[in-house]
C-alpha cells in the first residue's frame, strides 16, 4: 500500500474512523482543530454522527451517551478542555464505558500556549479525573505510530471496557509525514452489558442501567475491588516501550513523543562522536515502564537525562521510580512551544558527561 | 372483575425513594404509564439527572442511565444521535438544569435534538438539602437563602419562556402536578412531546411545577397551597409553543 | 543521505506550499520525510516559516535547528535565520526582497523570483519559480518528479497547471543557463 504525506491531526482522525469510531464530539481548540474538522465531514460519509459540543463538558458527556449505547466513541482536546472533561472521564473509568480521548497537548498551566508541548504528563498518568483511577494512555513519536495507536485504542478501550488516552503532543499534531492508513474495519454497535444493571434495576437484571453510584457500602467497595483488579491486568499485559541503542549505553535519554524523535537525532549525533547515548521511549505512559529503568545497569550506565518539553520536569518521578536512586538523573526541557533541537540536546548531555557524570 | 387502575407494567416493583408528599412520584407514574401506553419500554432509555430526579432509577423499569450533574441533555444527544431508533427522554430538576446544566439544555434545545425533555421545578435544590435554586422564588427561604431569596441573589428564572426564544424547539409546555386535573393535563403534555419524538417531529420541553414540603418545611397538603398561592403566579401555565401539528 | 532544510518568508509568498509540495514529493517516491509548520498566533499575515527533513531513513528530529539548506523569501527572514545555517550550507533567496547573506561561508542561489513570476504574468507563482531553482540546484527532485507531485497535491484547472508548470521550468532554466552567476559565495 502507498503511503500518503498526511498532517498528524488528520491521519489520526481518518485512522480513527478506520479503526471503528462512528460517533465523535468536541469543542474547538488548538493545536487539535483539524480533528473534528475533518470529522465533521467524514464521520457522515459512513454512517456515523459529529456533533460540536456546547463546551467540552457537554462533549465528553455526549460521548458517555454514545459509549453507553454502544457506539465506538471518540473526543479529542488539549490540556485545558481535558481538565474540563475530568469529571466525564472519571465517569468513564467508573461506569466503565469504553471511549477514546486524544490529547494534542499545547503548553501549560492555564490557559498556556498554543503551541506544542508535553504538559499534560501528570494528568494523564496520575489524575485524569477525581476519584481514583487509572488509564491506558498511549504516547504516540511519530504520525505512523499515532496512526496506529489510535486504531488500537479503540480495540483496547473495547477489550477492557474502559477510556484510553492518546497522548500526542502538538507537534505530531501539526507535522507531516508519509504514513500508511490501516484498513477500514465495519464495527457495529454492541451493547455490552454493565455491571451496575442488577444493582439498579434488581426486579429485571436485563436492562442496561448506569450510573456511578452505589448506594449499597459492600457492593461499592467490591466494584472499587473489580476496577484495581482490571487496571492490574492493563498494567501488565499492555505495558509498551521501545529500548534504542540500549545495550552498551553510557548515558541514557529517558523521553517521550516528539522529544523522544529529537532524542534519536541526538543520540546518532553523539555516536558518530564515539559516545554510546541510548534511550528508553515509553509507548505507554500508563503503565509505565520501570522495569526499562530497574534493569539499567548502574556501574555501566553514568547518567541519565530526562527530556521533555515541559518546565518544569515532569516524568522525572516515573524515572527515579525505576532507579531507585542508583544513577544520577539530570532533566531537561523546553516550554511554550519551543523545541530543542537535536543539537541543543546534545550540548546538554555532553555537559553533565563533562562535569557530574564523569 | 375488570381492572381499571393498576400499577404501570414498566414501573418496578420496590417502593420509591421520594419523601411523603413529594410530586416527584406522579411524574414518575405518568411517565411509565405513557411508557406502557406507547408500547415503548423495551427501546426506552431514560437519561436522569444528579439529585431527587435520579431516583427515577428505582421506579423506571426501561433501560436507563444517570448522567452527570446538568449534562443530561448532552448525554441524550450522545445516545439519540448514534442510536436514533432508540426512545429517549430526560427527566431533570431544577439545580440540575436551570443551574450547573443550563448550557447543555439551551444547546441541546436549539439543536432541535428529537428528545424529549421533562423538567420537575419545585424550586429548590432537594437531595442536596434546600439549597436555594435558580427557581427559587424570590422571598422563598432555602438554606443557603435563610432569609429569604434576595436580588443580589438573583430572580427566578423561567426555562420555558427562555427556550422559547429558540428557534428549533417542537414543542413547550409548563403543567403543574398539585392537583387531579392539572395531573391529567401533565400527562396529556408529555404524551404530546412523547409522540413527537416517535414522530421525528424534533425537541419537546415539558416544565412540571412540582413541591418539597421536606425542604420548603411544610405539610404536603400546605405545600400544594404553597404552590397553588405562589408558585403559579410566578410560573404561569400554559403551551409556550406548539408545533406538534405540523409535518415531521 | 538527509537534508535539514528550513523555509521562511511573509505569510502570504507561498512559503508553506513549497514547503508541504517538498514533503509531498518525498512521500511520492519512497522518501522519508517530515514537515513542521511555525505560525504565529495571527490568522493572517506575519511570517511564515516551516522545517522540512527529508531523508533515507526514518527522520528522528523533525525540528531543524541548524538547516544544511535555507529557502529565504525576504529580508526579515535573512536577518533572522543566517546565523543558524550550518557552514558550507545552502541558501536560495528571493534576490528581489532580500540582500545576500554577510557571512561567505555559504554557497548562495539568488533567484529574482518575483521579477521572473510577474513577467510571466502569474505573480501569485514566485514560490514555485523558487522550487523549480531549488530541484535544479540540489537533484533532490526531477523537474519531471515535481510536475508529477504538483499536479496531485494542487489539482485544479489545467490551464493553471500550464502556469504552474511553467513557473518550475522558469526556475530550473534560471539556474540551469547561469551555472555559475546565480551564486555568491
Amino acid at each position: 500500500m502507498s503511503k500518503l504525506f498526511l498532517k498528524g491531526n488528520e491521519a489520526v482522525a481518518e485512522a480513527a474512523v478506520r479503526g471503528g469510531c462512528r460517533f465523535f464530539a468536541g469543542y474547538p481548540i488548538t493545536p487539535q482543530n483539524e480533528i473534528p474538522e475533518y470529522l465533521s465531514k467524514r464521520l457522515p460519509e459512513v454512517g456515523g454522527a459529529f456533533v460540536q459540543g456546547e463546551s467540552e463538558l457537554a462533549s465528553i458527556n455526549m460521548v458517555i451517551g454514545a459509549s453507553y449505547i454502544g457506539t465506538r466513541a471518540m473526543t479529542s482536546s488539549s490540556g485545558p478542555g481535558l481538565s474540563l472533561m475530568a469529571e466525564g472521564l472519571s465517569t468513564l473509568a467508573a461506569t466503565p464505558f469504553p471511549a477514546v480521548i486524544l490529547n494534542v497537548m499545547r503548553g501549560g498551566p492555564g490557559t498556556g500556549a498554543i503551541q506544542g508541548a508535553q504538559m499534560d504528563y501528570l494528568q494523564a498518568t496520575k489524575a485524569p479525573g477525581h476519584g481514583g483511577f487509572r488509564m491506558l494512555a498511549y504516547a504516540p513519536s511519530t504520525i505512523q505510530e499515532a496512526v496506529d495507536l489510535v486504531y488500537k485504542a479503540f480495540d483496547k478501550a473495547w477489550e477492557y471496557k474502559a477510556p484510553t488516552l492518546l497522548l500526542m503532543d502538538g507537534c505530531i499534531g501539526s507535522l507531516m509525514e508519509p504514513v500508511e492508513l490501516p484498513p477500514m474495519r465495519d464495527v457495529k454497535r454492541e451493547e455490552y452489558p454493565l455491571y451496575t444493571s442488577p444493582h439498579l434495576n434488581p426486579g429485571n437484571p436485563k436492562r442496561r442501567c448506569s450510573a456511578t453510584m452505589i448506594t449499597n457500602e459492600r457492593d461499592h467497595e467490591e466494584w472499587n475491588r473489580v476496577q484495581a483488579a482490571r487496571y492490574e491486568t492493563i498494567a501488565k499485559n499492555e505495558l509498551q516501550v521501545e529500548e534504542y541503542m540500549l545495550e552498551d549505553a553510557e548515558y541514557v535519554i529517558v523521553a517521550y513523543g516528539t522529544s523522544a524523535r529529537v532524542a534519536k537525532s541526538t543520540i546518532r549525533q553523539l555516536r558518530g562522536k564515539g559516545l554510546r547515548v541510548g534511550l528508553i521511549r515509553p509507548i505507554t505512559v500508563w503503565p509505565f515502564p520501570y522495569e526499562s529503568l530497574k534493569k539499567l545497569d548502574e556501574t555501566k550506565v553514568k547518567g541519565i537525562l530526562c527530556l521533555e518539553l515541559s518546565i518544569p520536569a515532569l516524568m522525572v518521578e516515573d524515572v527515579d521510580h525505576g532507579v531507585q536512586g542508583r544513577i544520577p538523573i539530570a532533566t531537561y526541557g523546553r516550554s511554550a512551544g519551543i523545541v530543542f533541537s537535536s543539537e541543543e540536546v546534545a550540548e546538554q548531555l555532553e555537559s553533565h558527561i563533562d562535569t557530574d557524570w564523569k | 372483575m375488570e381492572k381499571i387502575y393498576k400499577r404501570p407494567e414498566s414501573m418496578q416493583k420496590r417502593a420509591t425513594g421520594y419523601c411523603p408528599g413529594c410530586l416527584h412520584g406522579v411524574a414518575n407514574k405518568i411517565i411509565c404509564g405513557l411508557v406502557d401506553e406507547f408500547g415503548i419500554a423495551d427501546n426506552t432509555v431514560a437519561v436522569q439527572p444528579i439529585g431527587c430526579g435520579a431516583l427515577l432509577c428505582w421506579t423506571i423499569d426501561t433501560d436507563q442511565i444517570i448522567s452527570l450533574h446538568g449534562r443530561a441533555p448532552a448525554t441524550a444527544t450522545g445516545i439519540k444521535r448514534s442510536a436514533p431508533e432508540k426512545f429517549v427522554f430526560v427527566y431533570q430538576g431544577d439545580g440540575d438544569l436551570a443551574s450547573i446544566g443550563l448550557a447543555e439544555i439551551m444547546h441541546c434545545a436549539n439543536r432541535g435534538e428529537n428528545l424529549t425533555v421533562i423538567f420537575i421545578n419545585n424550586s429548590i435544590f432537594g437531595m442536596t438539602g434546600g439549597q436555594m435554586a435558580p427557581t427559587t422564588l424570590m422571598g422563598q427561604k432555602a438554606t443557603t437563602a435563610q432569609d429569604g431569596r434576595t436580588p443580589l441573589q438573583g430572580y427566578p428564572m423561567h426555562m420555558c419562556e427562555i427556550i422559547n426564544q429558540l428557534t428549533a424547539p417542537v414543542y413547550i409546555e409548563r403543567c403543574a402536578l398539585d392537583s387531579p386535573a392539572h395531573v391529567l393535563a401533565a400527562e396529556k403534555a408529555i404524551r404530546k412531546g412523547f409522540r413527537n419524538q416517535l414522530e421525528h417531529k424534533g425537541f419537546s420541553f415539558i416544565e412540571l411545577l412540582s413541591n418539597c414540603p421536606t425542604n420548603w418545611g411544610m405539610s404536603p397538603v400546605k405545600s400544594l397551597e404553597f404552590m397553588r398561592n405562589e408558585t403559579m403566579k410566578e410560573f404561569p401555565l400554559g403551551a409556550f409553543r406548539d408545533r406538534s401539528a405540523e409535518e415531521a | 543521505m538527509e537534508r535539514r532544510m528550513k523555509l521562511a518568508g511573509f505569510g502570504g509568498q507561498g512559503v508553506m506550499l513549497v514547503g508541504k509540495i517538498l514533503g509531498y514529493a518525498a512521500s511520492d517516491h519512497n522518501k522519508f520525510a517530515t514537515f513542521l509548520p511555525s505560525y504565529g498566533t495571527q490568522q493572517r499575515g506575519g511570517t511564515a516559516m516551516c522545517t522540512v527533513v527529508v531523508s533515507d531513513e526514518e527522520v528522528g528530529s523533525p525540528v531543524v535547528g541548524f538547516p544544511d539548506t535555507m529557502i529565504i523569501f525576504n529580508q526579515a527572514s535573512m536577518d533572522a535565520y543566517e546565523d543558524q545555517i550550518q557552514p558550507g550550507g545552502w541558501v536560495f533567496m528571493n534576490s528581489n526582497a532580500t540582500r545576500p547573506p554577510r557571512r561567505t561561508d555559504l554557497n548562495v542561489v539568488a533567484v529574482p523570483i518575483d521579477d521572473m513570476a510577474r513577467d510571466m504574468g502569474n505573480r501569485k507563482a514566485s514560490n514555485l519559480v523558487m522550487l523549480g531553482a531549488f530541484c535544479q540546484k540540489t537533484g533532490l527532485f526531477t523537474e519531471e518528479e515535481i510536475v508529477h507531485t504538483l499536479h496531485h497535491v494542487l489539482g485544479g484547472k489545467p490551464e493553471m497547471m500550464a502556469l504552474n508548470e511553467a513557473a518550475i521550468h522558469a526556475g530550473v532554466e534560471y539556474v540551469a543557463e547561469r551555472k555559475q552567476e546565480v551564486l555568491y559565495g
